[in-house]
């Protein structure tokens, strides 16, 4: 095989400036792409960057938006003892002062352990955890109206609660109602709600 | 290809002709026998680039013809090298044309081996031509450039012979012999000036003719069933009148004098020839058709093919380059824009920072998380919103009794029914009735797609007093009661699960009637779901 003897001399003759012109494109579309692609990178970094702070922003004036809202019923609600934990000894003490003071014929209370209170309205994310504790009342009413005013004065005591179920039976309807015994004997299940606050909220709600 | 100089070497000079304003002009001139040339050689140097092609117009230039076996192209290269180094052993510049099938009908393919035979001159031109590094793509003879003159003839005079003789004069009086046989160069000679016919001696020439065609191919006899077309080309007017005077003067000749002007017409030659001048014919034809066949050795066409490599690598370097500062530039002003927006970015990004800042300073100062409060306010919200009111159940229940005064109510109970979702297309007769018995049996509590709404059920226990045993009239009344109960908004469904008899076609019913005065009562037990919170009639 004849190996090839180029002639350099004469190849390199006239290209002096094609190849000058050649290096100089290279080196400036190399050197813009190096520089064009670090910026491109800081230009990315630099938007997510405002993304995240722009989220940060809107969570902030998200907050401060809700405190703005919520503030002051929040405190309500702490005043009034529906946030906070579970108030039993105070909602025993209202049972039996409005007891007392309506002149019930009687009247029994059983309470039950607290449990965390799940319905369909409360939305895990949207409302906080609730925890209810359960309180049976077997009464005894002269008339069923205060049943009404029982209840009345136990909403004006502090905390939330909901009657859940009740029955109310006439003792004996042939004869006339007696104004100082009993002519309706009640039986009524009581929810007590409660509101966790602060970091046992937050742990609720890590625990959920 | 375009040939930028050609030189036309002939036995006495070598001319150099550079192409110029769209023909070849004569620049400069040696003598091969007594010198060298450096005046063509110091013009080539001094005027650089360009292709130079040879014309070598010299009596020894040998034609012979043969015949191959159809063989792969390899096989064929091989064995037309062999037969070319045996038909001419003693040069260097020979070269073998295939003219492709045989006319015969015989298996094979035509070919001519041509030969420069004494090539001393040529030789020594290309050697210095090739010492000086100016690149030589070609050397030819005006035979190998014959083809398309013929071609051009034949086409303008309409004469197709089977066989052709074209002849030239150059502008010493020699004459240049072409045979052509189906369009395929035979052969071709070139005359001394002391022995070719001078202008108008036709006897002579045909003498020649003859003479010519049988040195060429001696098995071919020219005679009137086998003419031979002889193309006169370029001879003076006299000359050519002589010819057309004589009427080709021998039964087989066919003599057609054709004038240089109309031929370099047909060529697409732009320049002005003279007669006499047909050599000059052939260096215009190099610029437009390239020759049959090349002289030249492979050694010889080093500095040509060096030169193509540099003219592509130049040309390949200018388009990447210009390529190459296009895409920098278009990535300069992209870089540009880029600088701008990453300017702008900066700023939004300072500017939501510092309200980042303040919102962080507003919210460490504050306590509870609002979110957290938001909850819990939320909460809070549903659960008074669903709460159970008594003194709405017993109202519901007081307004029905005062439009039925006979109706005692004994006992009266509730309890909140499950959770379920109202279907709003119900028929109206179902949707009464149906939310009650779907909330009982399918406890369906899950739902999220729809708000679920909760109810309540109202158990009614009772009697009618007075009730003076008038089945019917209890009915009534039991009846108008439910219907006005039903008449609310708030009530969903009304049912009654006991009624003061049980008439309902598949029971068994039992009484009694007798003289003793035993007390009868006429109860019932009504339950009512009734509408609480959210949910809407």
């Amino acid at each position: 095989m004849i190996k090839p003897d180029p002639d350099w001399g004469f190849l390199r003759q006239g290209m002096l400036l094609p190849a000058f012109c050649l290096l100089l494109g290279a080196a400036l579309w190399g050197t813009t792409t190096i520089y064009r692609t670090r910026l491109d990178n800081t230009l990315e970094t630099g938007r997510q960057e405002l993304a995240s702070i722009e989220q940060e922003r809107n969570e902030l004036i998200s907050r401060r938006k809700a405190r703005e809202q919520f503030s002051a019923t929040y405190r309500e609600l702490t005043a009034s003892s529906i946030v906070g934990p579970d108030q039993r000894l105070q909602w025993v003490q209202a049972v039996r002062s409005s007891a007392a003071s309506l002149g019930l014929p009687y009247l029994r209370y059983t309470t039950g352990p607290q449990e965390v209170f799940t319905a369909p309205y409360l939305m895990t994310g949207i409302s906080a955890p609730v925890f209810d504790s359960p309180m049976d009342l077997q009464l005894g009413l002269v008339h069923e109206v205060d049943l009404l005013r029982l209840l009345d004065k136990l909403a004006a005591s502090p905390g939330l609660f909901h009657v859940r179920s009740c029955k109310l039976e006439r003792l004996e309807h042939n004869t006339a109602a007696e104004s100082n015994q009993a002519n309706l004997s009640g039986s009524c299940q009581l929810a007590w709600f409660s509101i966790p606050s602060g970091s046992s909220l937050a742990a609720a709600n890590h625990g959920e | 290809m375009r040939i930028q100089h050609v030189i036309h070497l002939d036995i006495d000079r070598g001319v150099l002709h550079t192409w110029h304003d769209g023909s070849y002009k004569p620049i400069a001139s040696y003598s091969p026998r007594s010198g060298k040339p450096s005046t063509l050689l110091s013009f080539l140097r001094q005027n650089g680039s360009g292709t130079i092609g040879i014309i070598v117009d010299v009596l020894e230039e040998e034609h012979s013809r043969d015949r191959i076996a159809r063989l792969r192209q390899r096989d064929q290269k091989a064995l037309l090298e062999r037969k070319l180094a045996r038909t001419f052993p003693r040069t260097e510049f020979s070269t073998a044309t295939l003219q492709g099938r045989s006319a015969d009908k015989t298996q094979g393919k035509d070919v001519l081996f041509s030969a420069l035979t004494t090539p001393d001159h040529v030789r020594t031109l290309v050697e210095q031509l090739a010492a000086a590094k100016l690149p030589v793509a070609w050397v030819c003879s005006p035979a190998l450039l014959s083809l398309p003159v013929l071609e051009a003839l034949q086409a303008q005079t309409g004469k197709r012979a089977a066989a052709a003789l074209l002849v030239t004069r150059d502008q010493d009086g020699r004459l240049r012999v072409a045979f052509f046989r189906d369009r395929k160069l035979i052969s071709s000679r070139l005359l001394r000036k002391s022995l070719s016919a001078p202008p108008g001696d036709m006897l002579r020439l045909l003498r020649q003719l003859e003479e010519s065609v049988r040195y060429f191919d001696p098995s071919f006899i020219v005679s009137a069933t086998n003419p031979v077309d002889v193309f006169l080309l370029g001879e003076p007017e006299v000359a050519r009148q002589d010819a057309t005077a004589a009427g080709g003067g021998h039964e087989g000749f066919h003599i057609h004098p054709v004038d240089l002007d109309s031929i370099t017409t047909a060529l697409g030659i732009r320049a002005q020839l003279r007669p006499g001048q047909a050599d000059l014919l052939f260096l215009e034809t190099l610029r437009r058709h390239a020759p049959a066949a090349n002289y030249l050795p492979a050694g010889g066409r080093r500095y040509f093919q060096l030169e193509q490599i540099r003219k592509y690598a130049r040309a390949a370097c200018l388009v990447l380059g210009s390529a190459a500062l296009l895409a920098g530039t278009w990535n300069g002003l992209s870089l540009m824009d880029t600088s701008v927006q990453a300017r702008e970015l900066a700023n939004s990004r300072d500017t939501v920072a510092a309200g980042v800042q303040t919102h962080s300073e507003y919210q460490a100062d504050s306590g509870m998380d609002p979110l957290q409060m938001r909850q819990v306010v939320s909460a809070w919200q549903a659960l008074v919103a669903n709460r159970t009111e008594p003194r709405a159940i017993f109202a519901l229940v007081s307004r029905a009794v005062d439009q039925q005064p006979r109706l005692q109510i004994d006992a009266l109970e509730w309890s909140p029914l499950a959770a379920f979702k109202p279907v709003s297309e119900m028929d109206p007769e179902e949707s009464s009735d149906a939310p009650a018995a779907t909330a009982e049996e399918s406890g369906d509590d899950t739902g999220t797609s729809t708000p679920a709404v909760s109810r309540i059920r109202i158990t009614v226990r009772g009697h009618i007093e007075p009730f003076e045993r008038n089945y019917p009239l209890a009915f009534a009344e039991l009846e108008r009661f439910m219907a006005s109960l039903r008449a609310d908004p708030q009530v969903a469904s009304v049912n009654a699960r006991q009624q003061p008899l049980d008439i309902r076609p598949g029971s068994t019913l039992t009484g009694e009637v007798s003289r003793e005065d035993k007390a009868e009562e006429a109860t019932f037990a009504i339950d009512i779901v009734m509408r609480t919170g959210n949910d809407q009639a």
